[in-house]
């Protein structure tokens, strides 16, 4: 059974003048342990998609099954239970709380699902060394690199161990090495941990380190392919 | 322990400094409008207390037996008591500290030219400090020796006729004290002025005659009579309603089975129209105080929403991250609680100083009135009343009034699609 999958799924956006079809009869299945990229040109619907599979939204039309349970129609509360502990997300401009320390964000992950002040530390120290930011965890973003936010964003996805992180162009905002290092990073965790990864890409250059390669135009799958190993994937 | 409320209490902690000039500015407003407040329910707090000692100290003790039909708002003082009928046995109930006779009675006071209407307080000194306060009160002169004639006099009548207080103590002013009898004959003495006084208490310092109680009976042809007799009671607090009313209706009881025609009336409800005026003027002030209450929680609801529109993108994060729209919600309403609760401790710290300042060194009422006479039973300085339950209900109520500012903002960015939320710039 594939993790998530979606059946000809519609997504028409109703709030401007006009309807926006976003999303028009997406169909793809997405199997535990996969490292696939969704690419495509800004505005072919990636962003609305990697929404979808994360019960962020809700589809017009077409089926969405995660873990084999359809959450098409599912209510508000139930996919933030399903967000809460099963799904991590990433996003392109870091969104860490300025607040809040390395730590404290990776924390937050974590305080929902009721864990305690010491357990909440310790798995957050743990996974920050992890992802490289060891003695930096009581750094606000501020005092970050972009790199090193997103790592503490990579760090709060994982923290919680679930079963897919959903990233949305999270080397978008970085420069090329930078976003090389995050991408390395992700395959690391995919490999290490057998997280599953979805990530958006415009950026060529990311979409050739994707073991799959998911092409959305128009709000449609143009093509849908396994990318050779070139090293870093099994 | 568990992570999350910790995490949110510290999370509306720290959202404090995101932007803190806005915060600090929210909590100025919040901190500005407890410290007003509590220095006025302070001053009014003070005023009560200080009228109502100076009501209980100077007249009406803390239980008084009158003549039936006796109407405290209009005395007339034409049927006395016989103050045989009230052996100290008879008064002797417990909790009841001392009694003291006083004979009052409309008078005249004449300097043989001009003549004023005055009101003649008849007192067995003796026994008159045991229940009211004249031995504390500022005296200029003395008053009269055992068996000595003479009178003291209010400063308002001293000044009625020009007299002044210190020529006055020095001896040698005489003025006429005129009464009446109650079968219609006038009588009247040469009196010398012993000495002026001044309690705070309108009737006796504007015009008070205060005479030895023989010498009031004498003048009125009223041998053994009076018009009262007051009883103080042990630490009866002003709050202490029901002892001070068990006392009184044991009192009646007694009286009554010694087939004696009086009443006995509480201080309470000797007071209660003053009491009534005071809570008019309480409610007017505190209505005065919530217009800064509302430009408080204006700022807190205004701070929030603002706070509220800006975190549109990371509130659609949070939703992603798997926070429910009600915990994001109440992170809102923590916040607005904590801009109360921190605003309420640094206004409670100002005002609460604030008034045990004026609770110490109090307000000169005359240094900032002038000579004008104020209808108040204070004397010249007015102390604040530093009250900690005031203070700690303040602080609640800031706390408690700004997180329910915060609610319609919260409720609105909560409900937000959390797609659409993550849209937002
Ligand atoms: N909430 C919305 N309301 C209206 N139009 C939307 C909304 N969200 C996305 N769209 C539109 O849907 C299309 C796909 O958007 P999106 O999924 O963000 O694309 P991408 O992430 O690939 O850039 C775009 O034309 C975008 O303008
Ligand atoms: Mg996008």
């Amino acid at each position: 059974m594939p993790l998530v999958e979606l059946r000809d799924v519609y997504k028409t956006f109703q709030n401007g003048v006009a309807p926006v079809p976003a999303v028009q009869g997406v169909s793809l299945a997405l199997e535990r342990g996969e490292f696939a990229a969704l690419a495509g040109p800004s505005g072919s619907g990636k962003t609305t998609v990697l929404n979808l599979i994360g019960g962020l939204d809700r589809p017009t039309e077409g089926r969405l099954f995660f873990d084999g349970r359809d959450i098409s129609e599912l209510p508000e509360t139930e996919r933030t239970q399903l967000r809460r502990r099963r799904i991590g997300f990433i996003f392109q401009t870091f969104s860490l709380i300025p607040v809040l320390s390395s730590v404290e964000n990776v924390e937050l992950s974590l305080a929902l699902l009721g864990f305690t002040t010491t357990d909440m530390r310790r798995m957050s120290l743990e996974i920050l060394e992890h992802v490289g930011l060891k003695g930096l965890e009581n750094r606000r973003p501020a005092q970050l690199s972009g790199g090193q936010q997103q790592r503490v964003a990579i760090a709060r996805a994982l923290v919680k161990d679930p079963e897919i992180v959903l990233a949305d162009e999270p080397t978008a905002n970085l420069d090329h090495d930078t976003g090389a290092e995050i991408l390395d990073l992700m395959a690391d965790l995919n490999r290490t941990q057998g997280t599953t990864f979805l990530f958006s890409t415009h950026d060529p250059k990311v979409m050739e380190r994707a073991r799959r390669l998911i092409l959305l135009d128009d709000g449609r799958v143009v093509s849908d392919r396994t990318v050779p190993s070139r090293g870093e994937g099994t | 322990m568990r992570g999350d409320w910790i995490f949110a209490a510290r999370l509306a902690f720290r959202s404090l400094g995101r932007n803190r000039k806005r915060s600090a500015i929210t909590l100025a407003a919040v901190g500005l409008s407890v410290a007003f407040l509590f220095l006025e329910l302070g001053f009014v707090a003070g005023l009560e207390e200080q009228s109502v000692n100076t009501l209980i100290d100077q007249d009406y003790g803390h239980l008084k037996i009158v003549p039936p039909d006796y109407d405290p708002m209009e005395p007339v003082y034409d049927s006395l008591l016989a103050v045989d009928d009230f052996p100290p046995s008879l008064l002797d109930l417990p909790g009841v500290t001392a009694a003291a006779p006083r004979l009052k009675f409309p008078s005249l006071v004449s300097d043989g030219l001009d003549q004023f209407p005055t009101l003649g307080y008849g007192l067995d000194l003796e026994r008159d400090v045991e229940v009211f306060a004249l031995d504390q009160t500022p005296l200029i002169g003395r008053f009269w020796a055992p068996g000595e004639r003479g009178i003291v006099i209010g400063g308002g009548v001293a000044e009625t006729f020009r007299l002044d207080p210190d020529s006055v103590a020095a001896g040698g002013v005489f003025l006429t004290l005129v009464g009446r009898s109650a079968a219609g004959a006038y009588g009247a003495f040469d009196l010398p002025v012993l000495g002026v006084i001044r309690t705070g208490y309108p009737p006796i310092d504007r015009s008070g005659v205060l005479a030895p109680l023989e010498l009031a009976q004498e003048l009125l042809a009223a041998p053994g009579l009076v018009s009262e007799i007051t009883l103080r009671m042990e630490s009866v607090s002003s709050g202490d309603t029901d002892r001070l009313q068990a006392a009184q209706k044991a009192l009646q009881v007694r009286l009554s089975q010694a087939g004696l025609q009086a009443e006995v009336w509480t201080w309470r409800e000797l007071a209660a129209d003053y009491l009534a005026i005071l809570n008019v003027r309480k409610v007017s002030s505190n209505i005065a105080s919530l217009f800064f209450v509302l430009i408080a929680v204006m700022g807190v609801a205004n701070s929030v929403l603002i706070a509220a529109f800006e975190r549109t993108k990371e509130v659609g994060m949070l939703r992603a991250l798997g926070m429910r729209s009600t915990e994001i919600m109440w992170q809102f309403l923590y916040e607005g609680a904590v801009l109360g609760l921190v605003g309420g401790m640094i206004g409670g710290a100002l005002g609460g100083a604030a008034v045990l300042y004026l609770q110490q060194v109090g307000l000169n009422l005359t240094a900032l009135y002038g000579d004008i006479e104020l209808a108040l039973p204070i004397k010249d300085v007015l102390y604040a009343h530093f009250r900690l339950d005031h203070l700690l209900a303040m602080i609640a109520g800031a706390t408690l009034l700004s997180a329910l500012a915060a609610y319609f903002p919260a409720r609105r960015t909560a409900k937000l699609n959390p797609a659409d939320a993550l849209r937002a710039k």
